[in-house]
Formats: structure tokens, C-alpha cells, sequence
């Protein structure tokens, strides 16, 4: 098991997300945003900074009580996702397992008890910056980050100002167990070109709200960070 | 010679390109199976930077390119989980396949935690914010940080919320060196010197009780940076204009046994760092238990004015605070704690009200003031904890202090009654309130385990006030008004002094889990009081008065709490034994008290509220027993006397749903049902010549049945940036008094909509238009009174934003019943350096000179006129240090 620490910084401001676990065997893994942690983490936040915007980060809503799930196989290459549409809707996607393009850095630091090596690349309009470990020779990562030859201890999304930091491993399993399967927990399923149709016209509908409801200083508009954009790139 | 060396410079960069491919297999060192998702991995030495990787297939194989510079030596890696990382040097001319075994061992990886700087962070009980992480460098005090905090609410008269509930007292560094009255320190602190504010529910003064009392107190914690920590640092914020003037100041001091702080402030623009409305209480303890789930039946409705231009009403002032508080730790177990307050205010004003009475004699009087009064104030606190164990501690807490009121009013009524018109001066009168208390507290805590507790306290409390009258005629309007036998011009003057002495004992057991909490409190209260009157000259000679009370209590006090994921269910039940004795006769009664509530979540965003509470609070001037002075109109009628209850049974069932976050709405309505004995008790104990006041409506054995609900700031999005932000107060009554009904109706509606500018430039635009209405019918006896009315706000704010330089200009105007004010302010901010700036603040810019307030409750309605603050225009410099 590996445990994540997610932050999201808005406007400088960072706000714990809570942990989040990362449970592997040889064939395949899951990635858990777990439900309790969402609910502990109260409500979503909106954040006014003093000049002409606003920021509102997007906290998925688990308070259905299952959890978020990430599901990827190694060998049929498939990533089923539990998530949820900008209307709060529960779904299952299902994608398949990205080929990220990474570019090596040179550039090295330690953190904890790993050294650590840089690498970028863009999936979805998103900019990540992460920091991998061949200490540690699994090519995983946190959310759907893989493909480096050692473990991601941390990662960036320059788009959504989210970072996950390696919080705990543990490996082999010893003090949680997980069931690695894919998130059928009765969502209606997707292909990923069907979620993305019905996501673009939910994500407008909700630009269009906040841009309404936001109750924040004069001058203000709203800007919502979405991890991964929607027009494949 | 330059172009040659140029070229020998240029070889090794042409080579540096030079792609490599390598191709190999990767196998188990042993049975030679090949090995799949290995991973293999080209590196620079010596600083081992991967430059290129390749993943083995189902067969093992794999194929690495990579770029080779050629001035540098290369190590190849094969790594996977479960077996041992091979790591050789990488041939530069490796062209034929190489096969790699490897040995079997799997990885077994330990804890590895890499701690995150997250500026929010919620560690149980206490919320922890990063202060820096909130700052742009425009703010000027704490205050205005705390805004920009999530979960953090700043009321307009400085009072914190954190998650909706207020904010009992800060502390700084765990200390308490600030207090309740924390409005002083969090307009003046500078936030540049603090490191976190942290937000502490379910706050336990003695620590020993952390954890496993049930308290719903929630603190801020202020905590300084380290490298701030000196023997002197703080700042001053001073500002001047015409004929006014408005500064503050803050000190700290840390050494490594003191810790102080102290505020300084001064001004006469209408700012009131600290209020002394509360000075001329009666000595008479309260036994009025507190109980946030009580419902108010009765809306009372008073006429909104506009709050954007923060006009405070009839605050024309000249108020000078100081505070000065520090911690003493002269050894490890022992801290000190003194606080030490002085006030002085100087507040003039001229009002006048108009009253309508709906009682059983209805009537209308009119009430014009003149007023000039001098609050002040001084007050010491210390405190002493004393651990005697790590399981034990002792606690002394003691209190002295003095308030003085000094009121000088004339004062005009006018009363029509059915008949008659009759106008009534009263001549200039001077009163004095001062007030002297004394409070000592000794507190023992001794913890059995992690979830068991025993606390002995002892407390000793005296109170003193001295109220001087010298006027004209007798002031008590129900006196001039109904009995009408007094002759008026009269001089009048007298002298009362009371003396209230307290003696409490208290035993407490506490028994605390995450869900589950349990206290069972015994207690013993004595209570002895004296008053002594003095006439001094007046029309009726009385003579002088001496009367003496006293009362004992002894109570038992279960208390509890369940805790489950979806419901919480608590609760109370309070067994009292009172006994009251005056002039040698006694009584003794047996009131109970008791609360049950249960909540239940239906979500994350709401929740049912069921709540019963029965209350029995002495009438406090029944204490008297059967001095005519005492003993309630309606009492009397019906016979009785002495030691008499207010008791009130309350049933509700509320639904709250609130989504701040999104919505930004709170839902709120309640059904409720209440029976009590008397709903007006009109209880103030008052030493006029012939003491006979009573109370007018107060009427017993009522039962009220009621709806309210509240829908506060839904927002609805009407078109791009504008939207319609809505709030609807509903409440309906009753009530059912001796065989006959009265009734009252409410509905106050509010629509305000609201356009905010986002044009990409420092200069944007606000403009706000709202819309309220407020009606209320109250129908009593044969009576129907209705009141209607509404008032209509437009603001229009410009606003320049630069990074050392703000600037604003609003221009607002109000209609409240044909009557039209209309308010110009501005302000312009300039940040010279991190620690200097200068801001120019002028309000009220057309000197609106006073506004028009009209109040209704069911029995009263009233409309005012107040003086509003006159045009001002200050300068101000801020400096920190």
C-alpha cells in the first residue's frame, strides 16, 4: 500500500485533501479516494483572493459513502474510474491505460528516505511535474501517473495546483488490505467518449452557476480547476 | 589558431548526440524464465540521473535508446520488485544483445512519511491556519485576514464565527492574554507578527477536562512567529482629521518566563472597542438557564437601515480603552495569569421615541431625550494554576472590579390616552450607577484515568451597587402615566444600595469517550442580599427602607450525550431544592429542569433537530416574598405570592439544511409548541418612592403553537455576473391566554440583486439594489394591529486596486417610508514599505444628521429618531516594529 497526501492550492493558499491509497499487486492496481476522508474534509471550499478572481476548487462529493476508485490492469491495459460528473452524479469510465509521454529531467532531490529524479509530460492539457524513485522499482504512481521506472514519491498538476506527496509505504501490504478489482458498485458505465460528452455540457452548466452564485468581491470570476481537461488532447 | 581550438571545443558537444540503441533480455538468474516488466534503465555517473528506461516484455526482451555523450560514464540498471536491482557498467559499443539475469528477493519496503507544509490543517478537535498563507500585504489588522480564512465568518460588530458558531474568547500562545472581548485585539493586531491562528472546538479551560467534558465552547488561538518572539515588537495605526481622531496600538513582549501583551486605543469617530451596555444590571443573580434550542415565538421586527456604511446610531463618543495582560511562569508547574482593563467612554446624544402600546390599556406616549453619559470602567483578573501532579491540578481564579455610570438625561413625554392628552416634562436628572464585584474562585481537578474526572470548586462572590437619583420628578413612566398621583416639579432624589453575597460549592464527576459523555454535578448555592434605600427629599416621603434576602439551592445535575455516525442524542435533568427567607418568613419550593434533544443527519448538508426543554427560572423579585413591592399583578389577582417560578415547557421540531459552499443558503424552519406559566414577566426590581411597579401584561398559563422559518441567502444566478441574492423570514404564533387568543403573523422577504464587474483592469464596479418588507399583524384581545412597511437600498462602489495603492468611492441611497437618506464615502490606501503605509478614510460625506428606526413586538411598537456620525475625514499612518 502506498498513502498520498493530496493538496490543492488555491491562490497560494494550500488546503489539505486528504490521503488517499494506492493498493498493487503484479496484474493490476486500484486507487482509492476513500468516502470517510471526503466527509472529514467538510465542504467544499471557495476561496476569494483580494483581487479580480476566484478560485473554486472542485472536491469530488463521496458522501454516497462508496469510495472513488482508479482501476488499471496491467495486462489488458484497461483503466475503469468511479467518478463523478460535474453534477455530482455518480458513473463508472471506462478508459484505457495512458501512454505518457515522460521527458527525463536531470535535476535530483531527496525526499525522505528516497532520492528522487524529475520528469514532465502533459496528458489531458495538464502540465505534471513529478518525482520518481528507481529505489523503489514499481512503475506507479498517484491517480492515473505510471510508466516511470521506479515509484512517483511526488507529483504536480501545474493545471489544478494539485500535489500528491508520498506519504506511507508499505509494501507488501501489512496493515491495510484492499480489494483490487474494478469499481462496479452499481454507476451507470461509460466509455470514456460518452462521459466526455455529457461532462462538457455539465461542466458549462456549472461555469455558468458559479458565475452567478459566487458571492465574492466585486470584480471577481470564477475559475474552476479541473485536474484533466475535456477536449482530448 | 582561434578557429582550431574552436573546433576541438565543438567535438565533444557533435558527440554528445550520438543515439545508442541497446537490446538485451532480462532473465531469473536460476531457471532462466524471462523475466516481464523489469525495468531497465540508462544512467549518468555520478550523480546516477536516468537518462533512458525500457520495460521488458512477456518474453523479457527489451530495447533502451538513448542519447551517449561520450565524455561520461554510463551505468545500466534492471530492476523489479522481486528481485535483487543488477546494476553494471553500460559498453559504450554494446551493438550484440546482452542477457541479464537476475536474482530473486523481494522488496520489502518500510514507512517512509514525508510530512507536507499544508497552511489548513485539521489535527481532531483544532483547525490550524497558516497566517502568511492568507496575506497579500494589504491587510491592516488580524481581522481582516480572518476574513479570507474558510469556515471563518466576521461579523460587521467583530464578533468570529468558525463553522457558524462563535467564537467565545482568543488566546494568544495558549494563554489567555486577550479574552472575551477580543474585538480590541483582532482590530489592532497586525497579522505580519503571528504564525498561526488556530481554531479549537470543543474547548476545555481546564485542561485536564479536554477530551472528556461535553463543551460546545469554541476558541482561537493566536500563536506568534518564532523569530518575532522579543522582548518588544508590535505596532501603532494612527489616524486625525477635523475635530477627530482614531488610533491604536499593540505591544508584545516575550522573555522566557513573561509573556505580555497590551493594547492601547483612543477615539471619537464612534467606534466602540468595548461596550458597557451591560453596567446597570441588578446585583440579583440570574437563574435563567441558557439553551440554544429555545424558539422564540415572536419575531420582533425592527426596520432594517443599511449596513454598508457602518453609521453606528447616537455613538457620538470619546472612548479611551487600555488593556494590559500578561503570563508569569516562575517554575514549571505554576503560571500566573493578570489582565488588566481600564475604559473611559464620554458619549452624547438626543433622541426621540415614539411608543404605542397594545397591552390590556392600550395607550401611545412620546419619549424625547436628551442624554450625555460617562462609562468607565477598571477590572483585574488573575489567575493561578498550579499542577500538583500530572493527574492533579489546582486552580485559583479571582476578579475585582468597578463600573461606574454616570447619566445626565431630560426628558419629555407626551401620552394620550382614551381621554386625555397630557404632557409631562421631566426635568434635567442626574443618575449614577457604580457597580463594585469581587469574585474568587478555588477549583481542585484530579484525573482518575483517560476518561474519568473529579472536580471540588469552591466560589465566593460579592457584589456591590450604589445607584444615586437626583431629578425633578419621578422618571418611571408607569407611575406618571396610570397612577397619575404624583405632583409634578417636584425635586426627587434617593439613594439605594444593594449588596449581594454569593457562596457556591460544587462537586463534579465526568465521564467522556468520543461518543459517549456523562457529568453528574452536585452543588450548593448561598445566597444572602440586602438592599438599603434612602430618600433623600421627594414629593411622597417614604422613608427609608431596609430589605434583606436570603435564599438557598441545592441541585443535582445530570448531564449526557450519545454519539453515533448518523444521530447524537442529549440532554439534562436538573433537581433544585430552593429555600427563600425574608424578614423571618420562609419558603421552599422543588423545581426540576430538563432538556432531551436528538439530532439526526439525513446528509451532509442537513438534518432534524426533535427538542423538549422544560425551564423553571425564579421570578426575581419573588424572592421577596410577600413584600408588596414583589408580587406580580396577575400573581396577586390570582392569590399568589412569594417565591414564584417561571416555568415554560417547550416542544420543537426543527429542519436545518445549510450549504454554504455552493448554494450559500441556510434553510432553517421549526414547529413548535410552548406552555408557561407567565410570558411577560416584568421583573426589574426598582426603588421608586412607593415600590409599585408590576407588570402590566403579564399573563398566566399560556400556550403558544407556532411555525417560524427562515431561508437565508439563497443565490440565484440571474444572468452572467448578476444575481438575486434572497432571504425569508416566516413566523407565526399562537397563543391562547386566560380563554382568549392572541395571534401574530410575520413575513419579512428580502431580494437584494447585485452586479460585480470583472473587467481586466485595476478599476471595477459594484452595484447592489435591495428591496425589503416587513409585516407583522399581531391580533389581542379585540384588538388587530398591523404593520407594514418596506424600505428600498442602492450602492454603487468604485474601486481601484493596484499592488501598493487601493482606492474606493461609494455613493448609496436608502427610501425607508418616504423618508430618503442619501451617503457619499471614500477612502485611498498607499503601502510605502512592508512595515509603513498611509490611508486617507472620509464617510458620510453629505452630513446626514439622523435616521428614523421603527421597532415592533407584539406588545409595543415604537419608532425612534437617532442622531447619526457627522461628516469625517481622517488621515491615518500605520507602522509596525
Amino acid at each position: 500500500m502506498f498513502s498520498y497526501q493530496k493538496s490543492v492550492a488555491i491562490m497560494g493558499t494550500v488546503i489539505d485533501a486528504g490521503t488517499e491509497d494506492l493498493f498493487y499487486n503484479d496484474m493490476a492496481s486500484v486507487y482509492v479516494q476513500y468516502a470517510k476522508k471526503a466527509q472529514a474534509n467538510s465542504e467544499p471550499e471557495t476561496i476569494v483572493k483580494g483581487d479580480t478572481r476566484i478560485t473554486v476548487n472542485r472536491v469530488d462529493e463521496t458522501d454516497d459513502g462508496k469510495d472513488f476508485i482508479i482501476y488499471q490492469n496491467y495486462n489488458t491495459k484497461a483503466l475503469i474510474n468511479r467518478t463523478a460528473f460535474s453534477n455530482s452524479k455518480r458513473c463508472v469510465v471506462q478508459d484505457t491505460i495512458p501512454t505518457f509521454n515522460w521527458k527525463l529531467e536531470s535535476d535530483k532531490k531527496r525526499i525522505g528516505l528516497y532520492d528522487c529524479q524529475k520528469a514532465t509530460m502533459t496528458f489531458r492539457c495538464a502540465n505534471y511535474t513529478v518525482w520518481f524513485t528507481t529505489a523503489i522499482p514499481l512503475s506507479i504512481g498517484p491517480a492515473k501517473l505510471s510508466g516511470l521506472p521506479g515509484l512517483i514519491v511526488e507529483a504536480y498538476n501545474e493545471r489544478a495546483d494539485m500535489t500528491y506527496k508520498l506519504l506511507i509505504v508499505n509494501y507488501p501490504t501489512s496493515t491495510k488490505t484492499y480489494k483490487i478489482a474494478p469499481p462496479y458498485l452499481g454507476d451507470p458505465v461509460y466509455s470514456y467518449e460518452a462521459y466526455r460528452k455529457i461532462e462538457v455540457v455539465e461542466q458549462d452548466k456549472m461555469m455558468k452557476f458559479l458565475s452567478g452564485s459566487a458571492d465574492a468581491l466585486p470584480g471577481t470570476k470564477p475559475v474552476v480547476n479541473f485536474p484533466e481537461c475535456l477536449d482530448g488532447k | 589558431m582561434r578557429l582550431i581550438l574552436f573546433l576541438i571545443a565543438l567535438q565533444p558537444c557533435l558527440c554528445a548526440f550520438a543515439q545508442t540503441a541497446l537490446r538485451g533480455q532480462v532473465v531469473a538468474a536460476t531457471t532462466r524464465q524471462p523475466i516481464e516488466s523489469a525495468y531497465v534503465t540508462a544512467g549518468i555517473l555520478p550523480d546516477s540521473v536516468v537518462v533512458a528506461f525500457a520495460r521488458t516484455g512477456a518474453a523479457g526482451e527489451f530495447t533502451l535508446s538513448y542519447g551517449r555523450d561520450a565524455g561520461k560514464s554510463y551505468y545500466l540498471s534492471i530492476s523489479h520488485i522481486s528481485y535483487r536491482t543488477v546494476v553494471q557498467p553500460l559498453p559504450a559499443d554494446a551493438k550484440n544483445p546482452i542477457d541479464i539475469g537476475m536474482e530473486s528477493g523481494s522488496l520489502v519496503l518500510n514507512e517512509v512519511q514525508v510530512t507536507a507544509r499544508i497552511p489548513v490543517r485539521e489535527q481532531g478537535d483544532s483547525t490550524r491556519y497558516k497566517v502568511d498563507a492568507f496575506r497579500n500585504g494589504s491587510e491592516q489588522t488580524l481581522e481582516e485576514v480572518l476574513k479570507k480564512m474558510p469556515n471563518v465568518r466576521v461579523e460587521e460588530n467583530g464578533d468570529i464565527f468558525f463553522k457558524n458558531k462563535r467564537i467565545e474568547k482568543v488566546l494568544l500562545d495558549g494563554d489567555n492574554l486577550i479574552g472575551n472581548a477580543y474585538q480590541l485585539a483582532t482590530r489592532s493586531i497586525n497579522p505580519a507578527v503571528l504564525n498561526e491562528v488556530q481554531a479549537i472546538e470543543r474547548y476545555s479551560d481546564n485542561k485536564l477536562l479536554r477530551g472528556v467534558e461535553e463543551s460546545n465552547q469554541t476558541v482561537l488561538n493566536l500563536t506568534v512567529k518564532g523569530d518575532r518572539k522579543k522582548l518588544l515588537f508590535g505596532s501603532i495605526d494612527a489616524g486625525g482629521g477635523p475635530q477627530r481622531y482614531n488610533g491604536s496600538g499593540n505591544l508584545f513582549s516575550y522573555t522566557k518566563r513573561i509573556k505580555a501583551f497590551a493594547v492601547l486605543s483612543a477615539n471619537n469617530t464612534g467606534i466602540r472597542r468595548l461596550d458597557l451596555s451591560d453596567a446597570q444590571a441588578s446585583v440579583l443573580p440570574d437563574d435563567r438557564p441558557s439553551s440554544e434550542q429555545l424558539v422564540r415565538p415572536f419575531t420582533q421586527t425592527a426596520q432594517p437601515f443599511v449596513r454598508n456604511l457602518n453609521l453606528p446610531l447616537e455613538n457620538l463618543n470619546n472612548e479611551r480603552v487600555g488593556t494590559l495582560n500578561m503570563t508569569y511562569n516562575p517554575v514549571k508547574k505554576l503560571k500566573i495569569t493578570a489582565n488588566l482593563s481600564l475604559m473611559q467612554d464620554r458619549v452624547q446624544a438626543g433622541r426621540f421615541q415614539s411608543y404605542r402600546l397594545i397591552g390590556d390599556v392600550p395607550l401611545t406616549y412620546q419619549q424625547a431625550d436628551t442624554l450625555r453619559q460617562r462609562p468607565a470602567l477598571a477590572h483585574l483578573r488573575v489567575q493561578a494554576d498550579y499542577d500538583l501532579s500530572a493527574e492533579t491540578a489546582l486552580l485559583y481564579r479571582g476578579t475585582v472590579g468597578t463600573k461606574t455610570i454616570d447619566l445626565a438625561q431630560t426628558t419629555q413625554f407626551t401620552t394620550a390616552r382614551v381621554d386625555t392628552t397630557d404632557t409631562r416634562t421631566v426635568f434635567p436628572q442626574q443618575f449614577t450607577n457604580q457597580l463594585q464585584d469581587s469574585r474568587h474562585v478555588l477549583e481542585l481537578t484530579h484525573k482518575l484515568n483517560a476518561t474519568n474526572v473529579f472536580v471540588l470548586s469552591a466560589q465566593v462572590t460579592r457584589t456591590q451597587l450604589t445607584e444615586r437619583y437626583d431629578a425633578r420628578l419621578n422618571p418611571v413612566f408607569a407611575q406618571t402615566l396610570f397612577a397619575d398621583s404624583m405632583a409634578s416639579n417636584r425635586p426627587f432624589g434617593q439613594v439605594v444600595a444593594q449588596d449581594n453575597q454569593l457562596y457556591v460549592g460544587q462537586a463534579r464527576w465526568l465521564y467522556g469517550t468520543k461518543t459517549r459523555k456523562f457529568e453528574q454535578q452536585v452543588g450548593y448555592h448561598h445566597n444572602h442580599f440586602g438592599a438599603d434605600l434612602t430618600q433623600q427629599n421627594g414629593p411622597v416621603s417614604i422613608g427609608n427602607s431596609v430589605l434583606t434576602l436570603t435564599r438557598q439551592t441545592l441541585y443535582s445535575r445530570t448531564s449526557g450525550k450519545l454519539i453515533w455516525p448518523l444521530f447524537e442524542l442529549w440532554g439534562y435533568t436538573q433537581l433544585n431544592h430552593v429555600s427563600a427567607e425574608t424578614d423571618g418568613e420562609r419558603e421552599t419550593r422543588n423545581p426540576v429542569q430538563a432538556n432531551l434533544t436528538g439530532s439526526y443527519k439525513l446528509g451532509r448538508l442537513s438534518r432534524v433537530i426533535l427538542a423538549y426543554e422544560h425551564q423553571a427560572a425564579v421570578i426575581s423579585n419573588s424572592y421577596l416574598l410577600n413584600r408588596a413591592v414583589v408580587t406580580d399583578f396577575r400573581s396577586a389577582q390570582r392569590g399568589q405570592s412569594g417565591l414564584l417560578f417561571d416555568t415554560r415547557d417547550q416542544l420543537s421540531l426543527s429542519y436545518l439544511f445549510t450549504d454554504i459552499a455552493l448554494r450559500r443558503m441556510t434553510f432553517f424552519v421549526t414547529a413548535f409548541t410552548v406552555r408557561s406559566n407567565t410570558l411577560w414577566n416584568f421583573a426589574d426590581l426598582r426603588f421608586t418612592p412607593d415600590f409599585s411597579i408590576s407588570s402590566l401584561i403579564n399573563t398566566p398559563n399560556v400556550q403558544t403553537n407556532g411555525l417560524s422559518s427562515t431561508l437565508e441567502k439563497l443565490v440565484y444566478p440571474l444572468s452572467g455576473n448578476i444575481r438575486l441574492l434572497i432571504n425569508v423570514t416566516q413566523s407565526q404564533a399562537r397563543q391562547v391566554v386566560n380563554g382568549q387568543e392572541r395571534s401574530t403573523v410575520s413575513l419579512m422577504p428580502s431580494i437584494t440583486a447585485k452586479y460585480i464587474s470583472v473587467f481586466e483592469s485595476p478599476l471595477n464596479m459594484e452595484v447592489v439594489a435591495t428591496y425589503r418588507q416587513t409585516n407583522l399583524t399581531a391580533t389581542q384581545i379585540d384588538q388587530q394591529f398591523k404593520q407594514r412597511f418596506t424600505a428600498f437600498t442602492a450602492y454603487t462602489t468604485f474601486f481601484y486596486r493596484k499592488k501598493t495603492w487601493q482606492a474606493g468611492l461609494t455613493a448609496e441611497l436608502s427610501r425607508i417610508q418616504q423618508n430618503d437618506y442619501f451617503f457619499l464615502k471614500a477612502n485611498v490606501n498607499h503601502q510605502f514599505t512592508p512595515r509603513l503605509s498611509a490611508r486617507l478614510e472620509a464617510q458620510n460625506l453629505l452630513n446626514q444628521t439622523s435616521y428614523r428606526q421603527l421597532t415592533i413586538t407584539p406588545t409595543v411598537v415604537s419608532a425612534g429618531v437617532f442622531p447619526l456620525l457627522p461628516r469625517m475625514t481622517l488621515l491615518y499612518a500605520q507602522y509596525s516594529f
